[in-house]
């Protein structure tokens, strides 16, 4: 018996290589750091980096692999690949941006141990299969969070951003295990489909049942910034270096959605499809198009009038946190791969914006609109694939932000959901506008720049790495989008 | 090779001018000339081939003609679906000759010119996408990607308040194509199998119900009234044509126009007949809107490019009056006056340009007794000013009439009206020759050069084709009239 166990470890952890990978890094550069002078230290980025490539071609290796593991309490399927792969390709940039940037000290080992536990939490998430696992995961990827938004050198707003973020996110994790709790109350599992089937013959308790769907879904409009819990990501994004906001921009926002998505899914799936037709949980949908239209409105509009690029950004991840809502409340099919979608090329324009901003602040200058002024024709590449990346968040053909809105877009359309998709519409026409703001100052105001600027190798590459593939998922996305519709096979 | 072309006629035309503007991207920008042939060159071929096009096509086909499909996304049965027919023959003729002069009236855009050359490529290949696409979705990206060049044309090289003018053009037009996007989003899962086929989707029309044909149909006019601009969308026009440079200006006047009315008679005629017929008389007031405030507001101009901006609303209006008709001439003439309207507005922006480029500014009131210091200029303004005004034995008057033969026949009392913008269009072009070339000359201008060689061939061949249409049509309505009476029989037959 106890031969057999260990049997099943062994493969178990087999499976689990991804993740053993990046818990061996974190070790590693522990090691390291502590063994290293820091004046040797020049190279330690490469460490981190090297691990999560390694993590990285594994996952893609084991991409088809479905099974559960350790005693069914993870769900290895297409599905969690697909968000492990997004883990750790934005862990992968939030290292070399963090190597580039002056924000952050290159030599300390911690912002980068930091990473690559958010990046563990996030490797975690999408494959969690009950509650515990769940809540644990997510605070394992938020509590390094807290950690990196205050890392900034000699920022005291940045030390303010990080006891901001770690206060709302301490009080919403606390919402969000009020509700498992409810939730195990009612149905005495903590197995997400054992949970589904017992939601399913629970007669009474409905009531609590939706109780507890709003307290989880308020833990995830917190990971998401999604309204009414979005108060914290604009003062966060802007104290925290550049890199990291970069970083927890998409992070957090993947894992959110990735967990979402399963539970909800697993609520509507074949056996349980009667569930969506009660009477309480038929409003769900309404429920999440509501806070979508909210989200993306609020975001949009409160960036028209920043000054900071930073905060601008900040807000407009919001907003498309409220787009990507939109996919989960059409609840179908196209709903969610227009998520995957978005998700995917979301973190290349999202990040290579914010690397625009990190490469500017790191040379001292401020993160305000004025600092990009006539930038464009003193660098082309930063100018262009900064276009590239803001053209494609406003969702611009040939761009890959551009089929993440018309599958988003199709997801409301075909569950007719008219007055959703005028606001989305409407909303992306507004975007349109502080967006051009910065291509506006980048290329039009003035035509020469008296500064001059140019980028390290390192800087370009990191910039066209990320532009590749914002344009060609707007161009080529049969290929790659054979590759998402696997990731929802499992359902 | 021949055969090779001739698979690939269409991908060639639209995509050559993109591997232009890949191309002047690497030639180092003090190379000025280098660049400049380049270019050149790259709008060159797209003209032979536009050429051998409009020799080529069969003109008793309706339908479409050297037709390209390829699957392009298949999961979502998107095409790379490109084809040509009598509607889009004499578009896509206007779009590479224009795009092929424009090259020669940018010669003297220094400042930036590798990237003003390559977004000016790249603008080509969006233009010529438009009128070739026969799939929506590959449509909608085209329609796009014409659209994010023209604001860096504009905002990067225009006039002072050129920023203002840019946003404010790409504000707009991003608006009514998202009304574009959720319509054709609506067709595509309206259809089962879901598609994106235009053909198709026509030949499905009976299917939509007449409510949401209504609804739909004006999400698409809205879309494609705000590129043509009608009234009340024309706002954004004047800015971007008075900041816009020259070639810039004949390019947008000349072609981008164009695809608003392309539009209505490609997507909005075939596609909802109900919605178009419901429509009609709709449409023809917003063409007689058009046609008198255009005119009524060009002669309040002092500035020679706003007038002749507010000259293209007017003259865009025609289109619209004659489309309504769904009379055969009226149909043909509305059509026709798009390739007219193209040749003639092209005539008038370089004209606006040469002065410009002499006296750096473009008051009307501040010239006086140009004929005598510039004598070949002034011949060929009178020339365009005559087409203009719909003179006969000059392209503009063909259309013009055909549209007002098709107006009194369907609408008498609104055709009547419109017909006083004849003489409102005389009055204030008339008035403009006589402003700046008649009378006493203005000493400060005594030594103003006359029209040079580049800027004479900029304007000649337009000419050329001026009086030619005018005196004999045949070639140009011909080739479009089978399919134009295809699409009348499909939007009149419900």
């Amino acid at each position: 018996m106890s031969n057999l166990f260990t049997l099943n470890l062994l493969k178990d952890l087999r499976i689990f290589a991804p993740e053993l990978i990046v818990l061996i890094t974190i070790l590693f550069t522990l090691i390291i750091e502590l063994l290293v002078k820091r004046d040797d230290r020049k190279y330690l980025w490469t460490i981190p980096l090297i691990g999560l490539l390694g993590a990285f071609t594994v996952l893609l290796y084991g991409y088809e692999i479905k099974t559960k593991i350790f005693s069914f309490n993870l769900y290895i399927d297409t599905f969690s690949s697909f968000f492990r792969l997004i883990a750790c390709l934005s862990g992968i940039l939030a290292v070399l941006l963090s190597h580039l940037s002056s924000e952050i000290d290159d030599r300390d080992g911690e912002p980068y141990i930091a990473i690559l536990t958010v990046v563990l939490g996030m490797l975690i998430i999408p494959s969690a299969g009950n509650l515990l696992i769940i809540y644990l995961a997510f605070e394992m990827m938020s509590l390094p969070s807290y950690l990196l938004t205050s890392m900034h050198i000699r920022s005291y707003p940045s030390k303010e951003a990080g006891i901001k973020y770690l206060l709302f996110g301490a009080v919403s994790s606390g919402i969000m295990l009020y509700g498992f709790s409810i939730l195990y109350g009612i149905t005495g599992q903590i197995d997400i489909n054992a949970i589904k089937v017992a939601l399913h013959y629970l007669e009474t308790k409905r009531a609590f049942g939706i109780l507890s769907f709003l307290l989880i879904s308020a833990g995830m409009f917190f990971k998401i910034a999604a309204f009414p819990f979005y108060f914290w990501s604009p003062d966060a994004y802007q104290g925290a270096p550049t890199p990291v906001a970069g970083f927890l921009s998409i992070g957090p926002k993947a894992a959110g959605f990735s967990f979402m998505i399963r539970f909800i899914l697993s609520a509507i799936s074949e056996e349980t499809g009667e569930l969506w037709r009660d009477e309480l949980w038929g409003q769900i949908p309404q429920y999440i198009a509501f806070i979508s239209a909210v989200t993306m409105t609020i975001g949009n509009l409160a960036a028209l009038n920043q000054r900071s690029v930073k905060r601008m950004l900040a807000y407009s991840s919001i907003a498309h946190a409220g787009y990507m809502l939109i996919g989960l409340s059409a609840m179908n099919k196209i709903g969610i791969h227009a998520i995957f979608f978005y998700i995917l090329v979301y973190l290349f324009m999202n990040l290579g914006a914010f690397a625009s901003i990190s490469y500017l602040t790191s040379r001292g200058m401020k993160d305000d609109l004025d600092s990009y002024k006539g930038i464009g024709w003193a660098s082309p590449v930063f100018g262009v694939t900064t276009t590239i990346f803001l053209f494609s968040l406003v969702g611009i053909p040939p761009l890959g932000g551009f089929v993440g809105k018309v599958l988003i877009f199709s997801s409301a359309i075909k569950e007719k959901m008219w007055v959703l998709v005028i606001i989305g519409v409407l909303n992306s026409v507004v975007s349109l506008y502080y967006y051009a703001l910065i291509v506006k100052k980048m290329f039009l105001e003035s035509f020469s720049s008296e500064k001059e600027f140019k980028l390290l190798f390192l800087e370009s590459l990191l910039l066209i790495i990320c532009a590749i593939p914002v344009v060609f998922l707007g161009i080529f996305w049969g290929k790659p989008f054979i590759f998402l519709e696997r990731a929802l096979n499992m359902f | 090779m021949e055969e090779f072309i001739g698979a690939n006629l269409l991908t060639l035309i639209t995509f050559i001018p993109l591997l232009g503007a890949v191309i002047v991207l690497f030639i180092p920008r003090d190379k000025l000339n280098a660049i400049r042939w380049t270019s050149a060159f790259f709008t060159f071929i797209p003209l032979l081939l536009g050429i051998y096009l409009f020799i080529n096509f069969d003109r008793n086909v309706p339908g479409l003609q050297f037709v390209v499909r390829k699957p392009w996304i298949p999961q979502f049965n998107v095409e790379y679906y490109m084809g040509i027919d009598g509607l889009s023959v004499l578009m896509v003729l206007l779009t590479v000759l224009l795009s092929f002069l424009c090259i020669f009236a940018s010669w003297g855009i220094e400042k930036g010119a590798k990237a003003y050359f390559s977004l000016f490529l790249l603008l080509e290949t969006g233009m010529l996408g438009v009128f070739l696409a026969m799939d929506f979705f590959l449509f909608y990206v085209f329609w796009e990607v014409g659209l994010f060049p023209m604001y860096f044309l504009i905002g990067i090289w225009g006039g002072p308040r050129r920023e203002y003018a840019a946003i404010k053009f790409f504000l707009y037009t991003l608006l009514g194509s998202l009304f574009m996007l959720v319509t054709m989003l609506i067709l595509y899962f309206h259809n089962t199998p879901h598609t994106f086929d235009i053909p198709k989707l026509i030949e499905m029309r009976s299917s939509y119900p007449v409510e949401l044909q209504r609804i739909l149909w004006l999400a698409l006019y809205i879309a494609f009234a705000i590129k043509v601009p009608v009234f009340p969308f024309h706002t954004w026009l004047p800015d971007a044509h008075v900041e816009a440079p020259t070639p810039i200006s004949v390019i947008l006047a000349g072609i981008l126009l164009k695809m608003g009315t392309y539009g209505i008679l490609r997507f909005n005629f075939p596609l909802f007949p109900h919605g178009t017929q419901y429509f009609a008389s709709f449409l023809a007031y917003m063409g007689v809107i058009n046609m008198i405030y255009g005119a009524l507001t060009a002669m309040a101009q002092r500035d020679m490019k706003k007038l002749v901006a507010y000259s293209s609303i007017s003259h865009m209006g025609y289109c619209l009056l004659g489309m309504a008709s769904f009379k055969e001439s009226g149909v043909i003439g509305g059509a026709l006056q798009m390739f007219n309207h193209g040749t003639i507005t092209a005539m008038l922006f370089l004209i606006v340009g040469v002065i410009y480029d002499r006296a750096h500014h473009r008051d009307i009131d501040r010239f006086g007794g140009l004929a005598v210091q510039m004598p070949v200029y002034s011949g060929i303004v009178a020339l365009a000013f005559f087409a203009a005004m719909g003179l006969p034995g000059l392209n503009g008057f063909i259309s013009e009439i055909l549209v007002f033969i098709g107006g009194i026949k369907a609408f008498p009392i609104r055709t009547i009206v419109s017909v006083s913008t004849v003489v409102i269009t005389a009055a204030y072009l008339l008035w403009t020759i006589h402003r700046m070339f008649l009378g006493k000359l203005n000493e400060k201008y005594k030594d103003l050069p006359d029209i040079n060689g580049r800027e004479l061939f900029t304007l000649v061949p337009l000419g050329i084709i001026v009086i030619f249409v005018g005196i004999y049509p045949p070639p140009v309505i011909n080739i479009m009239r089978e399919t134009l009476l295809s699409i009348i029989k499909i939007a009149t037959g419900g």
